[in-house]
């Protein structure tokens, strides 16, 4: 599993508890993963939406700009399962190495 | 300084990405970059440098390599007016090959080269520039950049002075030709006697103009319009059509004036109405490149 497919799964897990401010997802996890820049989590994040995994949309903000959002889609779920599934079988043999 | 970071990121993304991404890329990114106070510095350490940061939303790259090829392909149709008074192109080539088969009259032929290839290069350069930048959505009205206007202008005014040169060659042929003998050897096998004519320093300056003054300044100018066209605004396109317009029309009179200043055929060069098959060509030439122009502004 790639620290690109990491960051997806941490991605697709935000936005599984909620719709996400875009560019709040991208402080949370450039905090998490301080080595990655904002574009590549960015780039990561416009690659979900064009495979159909999530989709934008503009919210009002009282007294503020429009904000442009994220949430999840169906086929976003499927790789979220997918992804959580992966990372459950890695950690499972990483611990049977006595990896902690 | 984030004013300067977003300006490269902007025109990174317009270069790179089609429009209507660029435009939801450079969005976002207003937002990203503008949200909390960032140093330059802050800015290319957390979230990338703008070039870096555009490379990484070329996935997949084949709309990037399709926009490569038509930029290539747009540039070639120019540079091939643009660049021909050099002895290394393809014009001054054919224009030598044709001198060295002994003939000058470059409307003899019934399909002649020459006549043919400058208005194949503009239907294929304003159509493709048209395909490429023409409105495709609801029309968003603002003012039409001031450069547009200014470039736009010049090279109508190339256009116009392409034009001018056609009138004066055909208004005072003589006046430009300073040196005139007569070939006797001919005279005595029946076919008349052989002119041949030394062009003046007038027709030298005009034909200058020409090449330098018109094709390569059209050359240069539609390079410009074109990168803008794809990275500002895309009514620019009307000015590379222009440009397109009047080097190719620039390189049918040079073409004219080879034919015309040397006249060492039986023929009697200064018949009444010499120039009027070339009439058409410049005509045609001409409306092209101002209906294309007129298209890209709408």
């Amino acid at each position: 599993m790639l620290k690109k497919d990491l960051i997806e799964l941490c991605l697709l897990h935000l936005l599984a508890q909620g719709d996400q401010y875009g560019y709040e997802l991208l402080r949370r996890l450039h905090h998490t993963f301080p080595d990655t820049q904002e574009s590549a989590v960015y780039a990561l994040l416009r690659g979900l939406c064009r495979e159909g995994c999530s989709e934008q949309y503009a919210g009002a903000v009282s007294g503020g700009p429009v904000r442009k959002y994220y949430r999840l889609t169906g086929q976003g779920r499927d790789k979220y399962a997918a992804l959580l599934g992966r990372w459950g079988a890695l950690r499972d043999a990483l611990a049977e190495l006595g990896v902690e | 300084m984030k004013k300067d970071y977003m300006a490269r990121l902007e025109q990174a993304a317009r270069w790179r990405l089609p429009r209507e991404e660029a435009e939801d890329v450079i969005a976002d990114y207003r937002d990203i970059v503008g949200a909390p106070p960032r140093s330059e510095e802050e800015l290319r350490r957390e979230v990338g440098d703008p070039e870096q940061v555009v490379r990484l939303l070329v996935q997949p790259p084949k709309a990037y390599y399709v926009w490569l090829a038509v930029f290539a392909a747009l540039t070639a149709c120019l540079l091939a007016a643009a660049l021909a008074p050099l002895p290394v192109s393809p014009f001054y080539m054919l224009l030598k090959w044709y001198e060295w088969g002994g003939s000058h009259h470059l409307v003899g032929a019934p399909v002649n080269i020459l006549t043919v290839l400058p208005l194949l290069q503009l239907a294929a350069g304003t159509g493709l520039c048209l395909a490429c930048f023409l409105r495709r959505r609801n029309r968003v009205k603002c003012a039409l950049p001031k450069g547009v206007v200014l470039c736009g202008l010049l090279m109508l005014a190339a256009l116009a002075y392409a034009w001018w040169a056609v009138w004066r060659l055909s208004a005072d042929p003589e006046q430009l030709l300073t040196v005139w003998t007569v070939d006797k050897s001919v005279i005595g096998e029946g076919i008349g006697p052989a002119y041949s004519a030394h062009s003046s320093p007038g027709l030298t300056a005009i034909a200058e103009r020409l090449e330098w003054g018109c094709c390569a300044l059209a050359g240069l100018v539609g390079l410009f319009a074109l990168v803008k066209a794809r990275t500002r605004d895309r009514r620019w396109a009307a000015v590379y059509i222009l440009s397109l317009a009047a080097a190719v029309l620039s390189l049918a009179v040079f073409g004219m004036i080879f034919s015309f200043s040397d006249f060492g055929t039986p023929h009697n060069p200064l018949y009444d109405g010499w120039f009027r098959p070339y009439l058409p060509q410049f005509a045609v030439l001409t409306a092209v490149g101002l209906a294309g122009a007129g298209a890209a502004l709408c």
